[in-house]
């Protein structure tokens, strides 16, 4: 029953996904991000690209974004994020946490 | 580095443990014999182990026959399967209080027979092939970016987290012994049932983050001003319970039926 309803709410909302957002790029090489202040605006949904130009794997995560997704070597990650309310959010690559570190800011 | 490291190990390990601990006391509070406890626990390690090198071995060998987002289904897939077993086995533990109860060991024996715990074997294997195989990825890829002195160095690290994460284990199997049978199957349940919600709200995060599903409304609250998520209790009930300050509609609506599906499933079998 429960799987039932999850599928039919999968389907319901598969047509109601906007997808001419926004697109903000975050690039990863020798494990920082580029820009690792990067500014979006506040109150609209957008796109935000992970660009990995490194050999090793990463795990995107933001906490105050709700994000941790995989990053594969040399790969890509699209997520849609938000509309979010003005302020900044921290975000790592939590398998190279000493280098991977940015923010994001609401404005 | 090294102190990132042994976090990652420990931490990664620890959400494992935590059910682990759980499922193991429950078997011994149900008077499983240790013999068929010992095959059950070494069973479902043994495969969650497998499934974490399978998938270390599948990315690092053949990452480029895979669709970029192996790793995303994998999880997904993982996800779905842990909140569906999980709360398969509290229902199942519901059904079989009252056997516990009566503390007549062979005939709770007799109707757990080994079909039945295939069940506790599965939330076993999954629990840590999902928190394993990140630590294998994670490991594998620092070990191969490593020096060879580093290698060494590290894998010291690693384990000695790993340790930590047994030494933690032991500490709540202790711990749980002085709960009453019957209130430490009604807690866990509580807090099984807790945990697969915390994975259905990741999974649904995931889902709309990778514009598979939508959100319906975004953030329809916000208690950032209560708790935020970057603090540490807040860090803490976002792992063990999935809190987001701002959640979107559809994970609320998707948070809500599952208690409701998975309250009324306990209620019934307990009647039963």
């Amino acid at each position: 029953m429960m799987k039932n309803i999850f599928l039919l709410l999968t389907f319901l909302s598969f047509n109601c996904v906007a997808s001419d957002l926004t697109v903000y790029t975050l690039t990863l090489k020798n494990h920082r991000f580029s820009p690792d202040k990067i500014t979006v605006k506040a109150g609209e949904k957008f796109k935000l690209a992970v660009v990995n130009l490194d050999n090793s794997f990463e795990e995107f995560e933001s906490k105050k974004l709700a994000i941790e997704k995989f990053v594969n070597p040399k790969g890509k990650l699209n997520l849609v994020v938000g509309p979010l309310k003005p302020g900044s959010y921290d975000f790592f690559g939590e398998f190279h946490m000493k280098t991977a570190q940015g923010t994001l800011i609401a404005e | 580095m090294e102190l990132n490291i042994f976090f990652i190990v420990y931490r990664e390990s620890f959400e494992a443990i935590l059910i682990l601990s759980i499922v193991w006391s429950i078997l011994t509070q149900a008077q499983v014999p240790a013999k068929m406890l010992k095959t059950i626990l070494t069973t479902g390690a043994g495969i969650g182990l497998a499934i974490s090198s399978l998938i270390a071995i599948l990315i690092y060998q053949f990452q480029k026959l895979l669709p970029e987002n192996f790793l995303d289904l994998f999880n997904n897939t993982l996800l779905f399967i842990s909140i569906i077993l999980i709360t398969h086995m509290c229902i199942w533990m519901a059904k079989h209080a009252k056997n516990i109860k009566r503390e007549m060991s062979q005939e709770i024996q007799k109707s757990l027979g080994m079909a039945n715990y295939w069940g506790v074997i599965s939330v076993i294997a999954l629990s840590i092939a999902r928190e394993g195989s990140e630590t294998v990825i994670f490991l594998s890829g620092t070990l191969i970016e490593a020096t060879r002195e580093q290698v060494f160095q590290y894998s010291l690290v690693a384990i000695g987290a790993l340790v930590l994460s047994l030494i933690t284990l032991a500490v709540f199997l202790k711990g749980f012994k002085f709960f009453k049978p019957k209130i430490f199957f009604a807690v866990s349940s509580i807090f099984l049932f807790i945990t697969a919600g915390s994975f259905l709200i990741k999974l649904t995060q995931n889902l709309i983050n990778s514009e598979l599903l939508s959100p319906l409304k975004e953030n329809i609250w916000d208690s950032n001003h209560l708790i935020d998520e970057t603090s540490r209790l807040g860090d803490f009930l976002s792992m063990t319970t999935g809190y987001h300050s701002s959640p979107h509609l559809m994970t609320l609506v998707i948070y809500l039926l599952y208690w409701a599906i998975a309250g009324s499933l306990y209620f019934r079998a307990q009647k039963s």
